[in-house]
């Protein structure tokens, strides 16, 4: 039979409790923003929330008596968000208008660029010496 | 004996925000959440996914796209193919000079 007294909690670890609250935070409304109205028109922000959480922990071996040499452990975290678009209510309708985050474009178009031009001269430098000894080369073997 | 709750590893659910009433039109945002979870570490991630309007019998949905990861995603998929289709024509290239 089952009472009240027979019904235990069910274990949670601090890491759970943690991410509980964590989801909490990642709720519809760390999403959407408040409604803002001017006029005829409402706009409801919305972003992108991502949250995450590792913990760890270890032992060091056992000392001759037995005893634990040493133990550790840590935790850590991190979250982040951005807008992502705007949602626009008129009297004609609803549409959502994409926000771009240029900063994060720019960034990406550098670091492929960079990523291209190296590729690139290294595929150049690999068709040289498939070809045989440069120039240089063979006028340095010249002069020695 | 107490028994430990398990909680599955990828948990994708939808959640909705607060509908808003405007010009007989009922604006409800709708996101995704997808969490993973692990026994020591856990990632919730929540994105916005779509915009339900209900307008008297009708009801439609307006998807919402992350336009910042997608022009970041087509710029690095351009240089990889930049990079990867002319290598790999010069190895074809190379294969065939020395089997000739």
């Amino acid at each position: 039979m089952i009472t009240d007294e027979n019904v235990q909690a069910p274990l949670v670890d601090p890491t759970e409790q943690a991410l509980s609250k964590l989801a909490i935070t990642a709720s519809a409304d760390a999403v959407f923003g408040e409604p803002v109205v001017n006029g005829d028109t409402t706009v409801i922000t919305c972003s992108e929330v991502a949250i995450g959480m590792g913990m760890g922990s270890g032992g060091g071996p056992m000392d001759e008596n037995g005893k634990p040499t040493g133990s550790g452990s840590g935790g850590g975290g991190g979250a982040r968000g951005r807008p992502v678009a705007a949602i626009v209510i008129t009297k004609e309708g609803v549409r959502v208008e994409p926000i771009f985050d240029i900063t994060k474009i720019v960034l990406a178009s550098l670091t492929t660029g960079t990523f291209i031009l190296l590729w690139v001269g290294r595929l150049f430098l690999m068709r040289r010496s498939s070809k045989g000894p440069s120039l240089s080369k063979i006028r340095r073997s010249i002069g020695s | 004996m107490q028994r430990q709750l398990k909680a599955p590893v990828l948990h994708i659910s939808e959640t909705r925000g607060n509908p808003v009433e405007t010009f007989n039109k009922q604006t409800t945002p709708i996101g995704r959440v997808i969490q993973v979870r692990l026994p020591f570490a856990s990632i919730i991630w929540h994105r916005p996914l779509a915009v339900e309007v209900r307008q008297e019998d009708t009801m439609y949905r307006l998807p919402i796209y992350d336009s910042t990861s997608r022009v970041i995603s087509s710029i690095v998929l351009t240089g990889l193919a930049t990079v990867l289709v002319p290598f790999v024509i010069r190895t074809i290239l190379l294969r065939r000079r020395r089997t000739t």
